[in-house]
C-alpha cells in the first residue's frame, strides 16, 4: 500500500469513527494526519517531464574492463521537491566508481549530469530505461516512472589462444587451408607418387623412381590442404551447467567454446555456432574476423536455459554440412552418448570438448569420505560414458576446468608428432 | 542520525502511550505499546519494511481505542504523532540509500527533518487549538461539517487510489 493512502485510510478511520461516536478526541487525532497528508498533496509533483540521455565511454568491451556510464536527466516539467533516480543493472555488472542511483532536488528547467563506472562478466545488457521516483520531499505523494533511454553494453568472453589445433572432417572445402584434405596435389606434406604430367615442376620430379624405369617420369605428389566446415555446438541445458549455491560450469563452456571458434576461424575454417539451451540459436557457418565478431557477440549474450522440449541433447544434422565436423562442448550427460553416435554414423566428424562437472561439483562439496565414495562412482559412470564415445571414434576431452583449457586442447587436439603423422598418414600412400 | 531519531521516537510513542494506558480502565494495558514498539522495531532491522506501515497503524489504532478507555489526550496525540514520525523517518531512511555522496545525505537529512518538523508543529498545533477552543453549532451545521468531513476524505482517498504511485 503507498504512503498516502495508509495515512489517508487512518484519518478517515478516525474521523468516521469520531463522529459515529461523538469522541471529539478521535476528531482531535486525525489532524496531525490530516495535515501530513495535505502536504504531500500541495506540494507533491502534479507532472514529471523528464528526458535522459545516456552515454558509455565503450559500448563493447572484455571481462574486467571499466566502463563509465554517463547520465543526463533534464527536467522538462516543474520543480520536482525530491527525485529518486536509479540506473537498474544486471548481476554480471559491478559498479566499481560512483553510484547508479541519486536523491536530489530537480528545478524547472535543470540539468543532471552524474557518471559511475561499471565492470563485469561477460554478458550483453541493454539500458532500456532510467527508473524515476517523483515526491514531495517528506515523500508522502509518489509518482513512478520509467524515463526511456538508450545503450547496450556487451562485454565479450575472454578468447584463450588456441594453437595448431587438428581435425579430420571427412569432406573438406575447395578453397586452401590447413587440413589435410587426404587428396595428391600441391602442398607440403609428400601424399605419394604418380606419372609424371607435363606441367610438373621439375622440382617435383621423384628421380630415385623414375630412374627404376626406362623413359618414364614419377613426380610426387603433396597432399592438398583445404579448409573445411566447423559446426560448434554449446551446451546451455540448465539441468547440466548448473550446480548447488549458484555455481556454473556455464562460463567454462563459453570460454572453451570462444577459444576453439576462434582458432578454427584462424586457421581458415567456415564456423557456426549454435547455442542449445531454453531455445536453439544458431548462427550460420562463414569465414573471417566479421565471423568471429558475430560468435563472440553471439556468446556473450548466451545464457543457460532450460526448456522441457530441449531436455535432452539435439543437434539438427540440417544444420550442419554432411560429413563436416561438429565440436560438441557439454559437460554431458549419459542419455547424450546415443544422439553423439547417431551423429558419428550419419558420418560427421565429431569432437566432445566436456568440462568435468564431476571433478567441478567435488571441488564445491567439503572433504568428506561420502563425497569422496559418491565422486570416485561418478567418476566411473563419467568414464564408462566417455569410453562409449571414443570407441566410436569421437575425440573426447575431458577437461578438469582447475586446469588451464589451452595445455589440454592442445596436447588432445594438437598436431600429432612426426613419427604418429607418418603412420596415420601412411595409408594415403600408393 | 535517522535512525537514532527513529529509535528515539519509537521509544517516545510507546512511553506516551503507555502513561496514557496506565491511567485507563485498563492499567494492565501499559505494557502493549512498549511490545508493539520493540516488535516494530526488531522487524524493521530484519529487513521487513512492511512492518513499519503495520506497527504505525496499530499505534494509532491503539491510541484511539485508549481514548475511549480514558487515556489522556496529550498522550494519544503525543503517541500517534510521535509513531507518524518514526514512520516517515524509516521509510525516508529506506530512499536515502539511494543517495550518493555527491547528493549530500547529511544536508538532505536536514532538509526533510526541517519539513517534518514544520509539518509536525503546525499538526500539534491545530490539534491543540481544536481540543481547546469550544465553539457550539446547531445540529443541522454539525450534520453538514460532518458530512463535508467525510466526504472530502473519501474524495481525497479516492484520487489517492487512482494516482497514488
Amino acid at each position: 500500500m503507498n504512503r498516502s493512502l495508509l495515512v489517508g485510510l487512518l484519518a478517515f478511520f478516525l474521523v468516521f469513527v469520531g463522529l459515529l461516536l461523538i469522541g471529539a478526541g478521535w476528531l482531535v487525532l486525525s489532524i496531525p494526519l490530516v495535515v501530513y497528508l495535505l502536504e504531500g498533496l500541495l506540494r507533491g509533483p502534479e507532472k514529471v517531464v523528464l528526458e535522459a540521455e545516456r552515454t558509455l565511454s565503450q559500448e563493447r568491451t572484455n571481462p574486467g574492463v571499466p566502463v563509465i556510464v554517463t547520465l543526463r536527466v533534464t527536467n522538462h516539467g516543474p520543480t520536482l521537491e525530491q527525485l529518486i533516480l536509479s540506473d537498474p543493472l544486471p548481476a554480471f555488472l559491478d559498479v566499481v566508481e560512483g553510484s547508479p542511483s541519486r536523491m536530489m532536488t530537480l528545478r524547472h528547467g535543470e540539468t543532471l549530469t552524474w557518471h559511475y563506472t561499471v565492470q563485469g562478466r561477460r554478458g550483453y545488457h541493454a539500458f532500456r530505461a532510467l527508473s524515476a521516483i517523483a515526491s514531495d520531499r517528506l515523500g508522502v505523494f509518489t509518482r513512478r516512472l520509467s524515463i526511456p533511454t538508450s545503450g547496450q553494453l556487451l562485454i565479450l568472453p575472454p578468447v584463450p589462444r588456441l594453437r595448431n589445433l587438428v581435425i579430420r572432417p571427412r569432406v573438406t572445402r575447395v578453397y586452401a587451408g590447413a587440413i589435410p584434405a587426404q587428396q595428391g596435389g600441391p602442398g607440403v606434406e609428400f601424399f605419394g607418387v604418380r606419372d609424371y604430367q607435363p606441367g610438373d615442376p621439375p622440382r617435383w620430379i621423384n628421380w630415385r623412381a623414375s630412374a627404376h624405369h626406362e623413359r618414364t617420369l614419377f613426380s610426387n605428389e603433396y597432399q592438398q590442404e583445404r579448409v573445411a566446415d566447423v559446426g560448434i555446438v554449446l551446451d546451455a541445458r540448465r539441468r547440466v551447467n548448473e550446480f548447488r549455491g549458484g555455481r556454473s560450469l556455464f562460463e567454462h563452456s563459453v570460454l572453451a567454446t570462444a577459444s576453439l571458434a576462434d582458432a578454427f576461424l584462424d586457421q581458415g575454417n567456415r564456423v557456426g555456432l549454435m547455442v542449445y539451451g531454453q531455445f536453439i540459436n544458431w548462427l550460420a557457418p562463414d569465414y573471417g574476423k566479421l565471423q568471429r565478431e558475430r560468435l563472440l557477440q553471439a556468446l556473450a549474450r548466451a545464457q543457460p536455459g532450460e526448456s522441457q522440449a530441449f531436455s535432452g541433447l539435439v543437434v539438427p544434422p540440417r544444420l550442419f554440412p554432411a560429413m563436416s565436423q561438429i565440436v560438441l562442448v557439454s559437460p554431458l550427460l549419459d542419455d547424450d552418448v546415443s544422439v553423439l553416435l547417431r551423429l558419428c554414423a550419419g558420418g560427421y566428424s565429431l569432437i566432445v570438448v566436456s568440462p568435468n562437472p564431476v571433478q567441478y561439483e567435488k571441488n564445491l562439496l567439503p572433504a568428506s569420505p561420502a563425497a569422496t565414495l559418491a565422486a570416485r562412482i561418478l567418476h566411473v559412470q563419467r568414464e564408462v560414458t566417455l569410453q562409449r564415445l571414443r570407441h566410436a571414434g569421437v575425440r573426447v576431452v575431458d577437461w578438469d576446468v582447475e586446469c588451464p583449457l589451452e595445455n589440454l586442447v592442445e596436447s588432445a587436439l594438437s598436431h600429432p608428432p612426426a613419427f604418429l603423422r607418418a603412420i596415420l598418414q601412411g595409408g594415403g600412400r600408393k | 542520525m535517522i535512525r537514532f531519531l527513529f529509535i528515539g521516537m519509537l521509544v517516545g510513542s510507546a512511553l506516551a502511550l503507555g502513561i496514557g494506558w496506565a491511567q485507563t480502565s485498563l492499567p494492565a494495558l501499559e505494557v502493549l505499546p512498549g511490545v508493539l514498539a520493540a516488535l516494530w522495531l526488531v522487524a524493521v532491522l530484519r529487513g521487513f519494511s512492511w512492518a513499519s506501515s503495520v506497527g504505525f497503524s496499530l499505534m494509532v489504532l491503539l491510541s484511539a481505542v485508549g481514548l475511549s478507555k480514558g487515556m489522556l489526550l496529550p498522550c494519544a496525540l503525543v503517541g500517534v504523532v510521535a509513531s507518524l514520525v518514526a514512520w516517515d523517518l524509516f521509510a525516508f531512511g529506506q530512499r536515502l540509500r539511494y543517495a550518493a555522496s555527491d547528493d549530500y545525505p547529511v544536508r538532505l537529512e536536514l532538509q526533510h527533518l526541517a519539513q517534518l518538523g514544520v509539518v509536525v508543529a503546525l499538526g500539534l498545533v491545530l490539534a491543540w487549538i481544536s481540543s481547546t477552543v469550544r465553539l457550539a453549532f446547531k445540529f443541522e451545521w454539525q450534520v453538514v461539517m460532518a458530512l463535508i468531513a467525510l466526504g472530502g476524505l473519501s474524495t481525497l482517498i479516492g484520487w489517492l487510489r487512482r494516482n497514488g504511485e
